[in-house]
């Protein structure tokens, strides 16, 4: 080659052109390595860009979706989770929460993390995520019980896994749903990996049909009874009893009509009633006591008037169920409704404006359910008002979704009216 | 001879122009498309927001407090350096105890460094001497509608619109 060279240079034969080709040629490889450059850099950048709009892709695939009961209590040990010193519920010598399990499907084509449950409280006041400030609960993973988390084993849903619980604990103050009467609603927000939030509110709105009813009850329900209190078949070794080889010893904190879901609520001027006074408490129950005989049993369900008319709830009924065979409860008649702090029997029933609510007691005169502790949840699965609903959009009948309560406490009025154990 | 002398010269000076020239042109591009980049893997999102009142309302002469949940979901880090809450840039004070170690908040210049995943809450203090009637969260009487942008070092933004309270 370079002999070639010299032999042109020296017969000065076409330099020019050799001179400008060289020329070119190093032109057109400077230009080619520049394009290859930016090629390589384009195509990482076309990479990038195709891996976002995947990712993008995932992102708007991504469709969680509450099923009733949205959020139902637990009062167990978790496994994995809880430990028997530190669990759902309340037992006797343990760090206690308040459990719940979030139902959720997961509709969309790729699996879902959730990061991080917020739950948040209508109103401005009250406990159940919004007390002092309306500031909301937050949920983060946890592989161990604590609260204000949800189990980190839960934090993945499959694509199609549907009916998937959550587990999340909340401390003992804190209850779902709100129990202020006037503000019932909570909404439950799931924030996932990908950036979205999924939402639903909880207690559900009933629908039947696919229509909202007007009617609507929420979870609160209570329970009242009278009669003689015998206290040799009081629930012995109940879940957070006082003893552990005594009676559970129904010692709530009373207070007047609205109460919170904590506490013994008294309502005073219930035509029928002997005194005229019940006192209604937490739901647990003992087959012992219900069929100790003589025993009349009450039982509120907070029922709210979210449609547009006003009606009189003049008749109606509750269904409750237990475990096991025989244990199915229907047809409670309506007792009467606790309207604004004064009791109406069904004939005299007042009239639910729109956005009020009520209590509507139903009466039960026995109840045979199984044997405690291993039976003794049990769960109400709806109440209805037959009178003042008579339109498609406000059916006779309406559910709020099946509830569990895990059995039933039972508080005594002793002679001094305070309450206590036998 | 001098004359092809002078022709290389030129030609070794046109070679090194192109060849700077191509160079800083490439480098040029792999700076913008390592931006871009990096720009677009940037996904952040607003989760939450609420707002601190009470049931009475907070007296006219204290300030309002913002909580804004912001969420890296995202392949890269991300710096977010402002807030702004309709139009005013505001400058968020500790997170509190809900924020992870990660969302630390140091002197005046706002930056905050997100890890991949990292979810860091910001609390901003809505000032008394901008709260007029219409925009105040504890006002219930009106509708107060806050339009919150999140900004990151790259350029990006998300915005939220929230209702208070």
């Amino acid at each position: 080659m370079s002999r070639f060279l010299i032999f042109r240079l020296r017969r000065r034969r076409a330099v020019s052109a050799l001179i400008g080709g060289v020329i070119v040629l190093c032109l057109l490889l400077t230009a080619l390595g520049t394009i290859v450059l930016i090629s390589q850099q384009y195509d990482q950048y076309q990479q990038t860009v195709s891996n976002m709009a995947q990712y993008s892709n995932q992102q708007w695939s991504e469709n969680l979706v509450a099923i009733s009961p949205g959020l139902a209590i637990v009062n167990s040990t978790i496994s994995g989770w809880s430990t028997t010193t530190s669990t759902c519920g309340s037992n006797t010598g343990t760090t206690e929460y308040n459990c719940y399990n979030a139902t959720i499907s997961n509709r969309g084509t790729v699996g879902v993390q959730i990061t991080r449950i917020y739950i948040n409280s209508t109103g401005l006041t009250g406990s159940g995520c919004s007390s002092p400030n309306p500031q909301p609960c937050i949920l983060n993973p946890s592989i161990g019980i604590a609260p204000y988390t949800f189990n980190e084993a839960n934090q993945f849903i499959n694509p199609g896994q549907v009916n998937y619980r959550v587990t999340l604990a909340l401390p003992t103050g804190v209850a779902l749903p709100n129990p202020n009467p006037a503000f019932p609603k909570n909404t439950i927000v799931i924030a996932t990996s990908r950036g979205n939030v999924f939402s639903f509110q909880w207690p559900f709105q009933a629908s039947i049909f696919g229509q909202t009813q007007s009617a609507y009850s929420q979870g609160n329900m209570k329970v009242a009874y009278t009669g003689t209190y015998v206290s040799s078949k009081d629930y012995y070794g109940a879940s957070g009893n006082t003893f552990p080889n005594g009676p559970y010893c129904h010692n709530e904190t009373l207070q007047n009509y609205p109460a919170g879901p904590g506490y013994a609520e008294k309502l005073t001027n219930i035509a029928g009633v002997t005194g005229g006074t019940l006192y209604f408490v937490n739901p647990w129950i003992t087959s012992t006591i219900l069929e100790s005989g003589g025993t009349t049993f009450y039982i509120y369900v907070i029922i709210i008037n979210t449609g547009q008319q006003a009606y009189s709830p003049t008749a109606g009924s509750v269904d409750i169920t237990g475990p096991g065979s025989g244990n199915h409860l229907s047809s409670l008649s309506l007792f009467g409704v606790y309207y604004n702090g004064a009791f109406y029997p069904p004939a005299t029933s007042p009239v639910i404006a729109p956005g009020s609510y009520y209590y509507a007691i139903y009466q039960i005169s026995y109840v045979e359910v199984g044997t405690p502790p291993t039976s003794s949840v049990m769960w109400w699965g709806g109440a209805s008002i037959t009178n003042g609903l008579n339109s498609n959009a406000e059916d006779q009948s309406f559910f709020s979704g099946t509830i569990l309560v895990s059995g039933l406490w039972i508080r005594y009025e002793t002679s001094s009216g305070t309450g206590g154990c036998a | 001879m001098l004359m092809i002398l002078i022709t290389l010269s030129l030609a070794a000076i046109l070679v090194a122009w192109a060849g700077t020239s191509f160079g800083s042109f490439s480098g040029g591009s792999q700076l913008f498309f390592a931006q871009r980049g990096q720009a677009l893997q940037e996904r952040f999102v607003i989760e939450e927001v609420f707002f601190n009142a009470t049931a009475t309302g907070m007296p006219a002469t204290v300030d309002q407090q913002i909580f804004v949940f912001v969420r890296n979901v995202g392949p890269i880090n991300i710096n977010i350096t402002a807030i702004y809450v309709n139009g005013t840039l505001l400058q968020p004070v500790s997170g509190g105890s809900r924020n992870p170690s990660w969302c630390t908040f140091s002197g005046t210049l706002f930056t905050v460094g997100m890890l991949v995943g990292a979810v860091c809450e910001f609390s901003l203090n809505w000032p008394n001497t901008a709260c007029s009637p219409n925009y105040c969260p504890w006002n219930t009487a009106v509708t107060t509608i806050f339009q919150i942008v999140v900004a990151s070092a790259r350029g990006d933004q998300v915005a939220y619109t929230a209702r208070a309270p």
